[in-house]
């Protein structure tokens, strides 16, 4: 556990704040939602119900503010681009999260914003209080044209499949959805943000093979890391082949493809850091 | 035939996941030994075929633009990574009589050219051309090896433990390897030393300093059977032992003896300034009038061979403290040491001359018996090392030749190979101390380029298919909805 005194850690800690609000207060409108779910005219909000839908998105807002300004000041304060160590994927990743939920609300009709909130909650919560902060330099491997394509592109694709998580465990569970009018459904949504996460995690992977053969020699080193994130492809290819062959006549057995592929992903963002018996040529990252 | 791909597809991919789950459980090095056995080369194989039929059976992989370049992106991935694999370059030479060296390792020296490669990094301080698996059609010598440093973070020295811990080879024989770890120290803060149970406390820390002895003079004590001749530190000096009828002479006076060069060119200098390996050269003649040589120093009296009756030592004032000394490069700590119920209060000085630049913890730590058994070696050690600069870059600047002739001159830096001739050459490692050498990685490039084919085919398939598609679909849908 490591507390950070300074103005990014500040920063970062107003944002944490920001999202678990805007989570809390979702989750009060939701709860009503439910509770208004069996009464008859229920559709139209009330007044202090819009209200409070205005208040998460608000806080939402103000999170991603804060996240933005953090890594702002980040990349000031170690005079590249703050993708380095894991402290700063995961800074980045707190505050990407945002502009991804404007886009799928507008485009691909997928909302979850509360769910976001959560998203960028867990996803800063290492970066307040587990990785350190202190400025590292670039060793001459990770000093590469390749390396903020290859980690940007694997950052959004986790962002978004972990945002396919939500409605995939949603329709697991039994619901169909959608949550709000206008929206689509659990399953449709798990589907659409799949499909614009995949092509970007196949993008990370592909551009990490060309790195490793200009830096090591080899586009594929056998690394536990690299395994892993092998194994998250696989899953998500095996949903959408599943997807493609059966359409949503198995909308569970679909669902939990989504779900195994973000605990694979959760895994391989782990992995060599669960323990240094699994240290591979990514051990940079931890 | 459709039913049975779809079946095959399952198989496939659950295989693949499983055997990759595994293999991040084996480690790369016995994961690639994995996934390159026979049983797998065929699973390959039949992976191939697999996506061939498939792309034959499925008329809509072939009517989608984006599914097809996908398919036949993995064909060309799976294709070119099983000909540039080391069983490819086995079949290739056995049938097509291509004979190139799959993968391997250069040692560039700046004197000769070099084509040998090694299947191992060679060591340089034991090279051995016999070792070598092959010759590259081409020859490399080391014309510059260029390294560049950030600028230091902090000005203290790093105290540093070092310990010689039990670790496996990797033939897996029981070796000693020397671990080392920082101390994170503050003046007046009490910290554990990493790998023991001893405690710190730095007392105080001199920026420059050099150390106080006490008044002993520095003299070669000649210890034989009939007690101890005392000899003054100067060339010509001598002393009978009438007992053994030796003669011991005093040849070279060393105020810092260093030892330069390799293994079969070394050199042992002086290389003055203030005494940081002070030595004695002795020459040691027997009553036969057989000379024998040796070098007496007095930072490590147990090094060099022992002698027949006679000890020889070269004592040194003890160090009793430190003083700030501004026109001093090197530091002095002073430390407090607690462990095993006892507490010592110590100097660690860099440089100077004694046991005082390094600080055994034997005393603190287990028992005694502990560390008779384990050897006097694996009791771990404090010392002072200044702050070593993060490596910024390092270029090989390579000479290439061919029949004798120069044909090519490059640079290899890490990210940036060189590629000549049907092979990539890496940056593996480099001399840093003399910048004699550089390591390089060698790699053959068969398959390489329809690899990176099958990549960007894949790419671009991924992206047309998932999002170009729906864009383009979505705009249609516009269209006909009267947009």
């Amino acid at each position: 556990m490591e507390i950070k005194f300074t103005i990014v850690g500040a920063l970062i800690y107003l944002a944490m704040l920001l999202y678990l609000c805007s989570a809390l207060v979702a989750l009060v409108r939701w709860l009503q939602r439910l509770g208004a779910e069996g009464l008859p005219g229920s559709t139209d909000p009330r007044p202090e119900d819009r209200r409070l839908d205005r208040v998460v998105k608000v806080l939402y807002g103000l999170g991603f503010l804060a996240a933005a300004a953090a890594l702002i000041l980040r990349g000031y304060e170690v005079e590249h681009v703050p993708l380095q160590n894991l402290f700063e994927v995961v800074l980045c990743l707190g505050a990407l999260v945002y502009p991804i939920s404007l886009f799928c609300r507008r485009f691909l009709k997928v909302g979850g914003e509360w769910a976001d909130a959560v998203i960028c909650f867990i996803v800063l919560f290492p970066a307040g209080f587990v990785f350190s902060e202190e400025p590292q330099r670039l060793p001459p491997i990770l000093q590469s044209f390749i390396f903020i394509p290859h980690v940007s592109a694997y950052m959004l694709s986790y962002v978004i499949l972990a945002k396919a998580f939500v409605p995939a465990l949603a329709r697991l569970a039994g619901r169909e959805g959608p949550a709000e009018a206008g929206l689509v459904a659990h399953e449709l949504a798990a589907y659409r943000m799949t499909m614009l996460g995949f092509p970007l995690l196949t993008l990370g992977l592909v551009l990490g093979a060309w790195w490793g053969k200009l830096a090591w020699g080899d586009y594929w080193n056998w690394d536990p890391k690299e395994l892993w994130s092998l194994v998250s492809w696989l899953v998500y290819l095996g949903y959408l082949h599943f997807r493609s062959m059966y359409g949503t006549r198995f909308a569970r057995a679909s669902a939990v493809f989504v779900v195994v592929g973000l605990v694979a992903i959760l895994i391989t963002l782990s992995w060599v850091n669960l323990g240094r018996m699994f240290a591979g040529l990514h051990s940079y990252a931890g | 035939m459709r039913r049975a791909a779809k079946w095959c597809i399952w198989t496939a991919l659950g295989l693949l996941v499983i055997l990759s789950i595994a293999g991040a459980f084996l480690g790369p090095a016995r994961s690639k030994v994995l996934f390159n056995s026979v049983p797998l080369a065929v699973f390959w194989f039949l992976l191939v075929v697999l996506l061939v039929v498939g792309v034959l059976a499925f008329p809509r992989l072939r009517r989608s633009p984006g599914l097809l370049a996908m398919h036949v992106g993995s064909v060309l991935v799976l294709g070119g990574a099983m000909w540039g694999s080391d069983a490819g370059h086995d079949a290739a030479a056995r049938l097509l009589g291509r004979s190139k060296i799959p993968s391997g390792y250069m040692l560039v020296g700046r004197g000769d050219a070099t084509d040998l490669v090694f299947a191992d990094p060679p060591d340089p301080e034991d090279f051995d051309p016999s070792l070598a698996i092959g010759r590259l059609p081409f020859s490399l010598k080391l014309a510059d090896l260029r390294m560049t440093y950030y600028p230091l973070l902090q000005e203290e020295w790093n105290l540093w433990v070092a310990a010689l811990r039990p670790a496996r080879d990797k033939q897996g024989h029981a070796v000693k390897k020397k671990m080392t770890a920082y101390v994170r120290w503050a003046i007046g803060k009490e910290v554990r030393i990493p790998s023991t149970e001893a405690r710190l406390t730095v007392l105080q820390y001199l920026p420059g300093a050099r150390p106080v002895y006490d008044e002993t003079k520095p003299a070669l004590e000649i210890g034989g059977l009939c007690g101890t001749v005392v000899l003054s530190p100067e060339v010509g000096k001598e002393a009978v032992l009438p007992d053994l009828g030796i003669t011991v002479r005093i040849t070279q006076v060393f105020s810092t003896l260093r030892v330069q060069g390799m293994s079969k060119a070394i050199e042992v200098v002086d290389a003055g300034g203030p005494p940081e390996n002070p030595a004695l050269k002795v020459e040691v003649e027997w009553p036969d009038g057989k000379k024998e040589y040796r070098y007496v120093m007095a930072r490590f009296p147990m090094h060099g061979d022992p002698l027949e009756a006679i000890r020889l030592t070269y004592r040194w004032p003890a160090v009793v403290g430190a003083v700030a000394d501004p026109t001093s490069e090197t530091p002095a700590m002073e430390v407090l040491l607690r462990g095993g119920g006892q507490e010592n209060r110590v100097w660690l000085i860099p440089g100077g001359p004694g046991e005082d630049a390094q600080i055994s913890l034997a005393p603190l730590i287990g028992s005694a018996a502990e560390q008779e058994a384990e050897g006097d070696t694996t009791a771990p050690e404090l010392y002072l090392a200044p702050p070593q600069p993060d490596l910024k870059g390092v270029q090989s600047d390579l000479e290439v030749f061919q029949q004798g002739r120069l044909v090519n001159r490059q640079v290899v830096e890490p990210n940036q190979p060189m590629h000549f001739e049907g092979y990539h050459l890496y940056q593996a490692s480099f001399d840093n101390v003399e910048e004699a050498y550089t390591v390089l990685s060698v790699k053959s490039d068969s398959g390489l380029w329809w690899v990176y084919a099958g990549f960007i085919l894949v790419v671009v398939g991924v992206f047309w298919q998932f999002w170009v598609e729906s864009v383009l679909a979505r705009m249609t849908n516009k269209d006909a909805h009267g947009n």
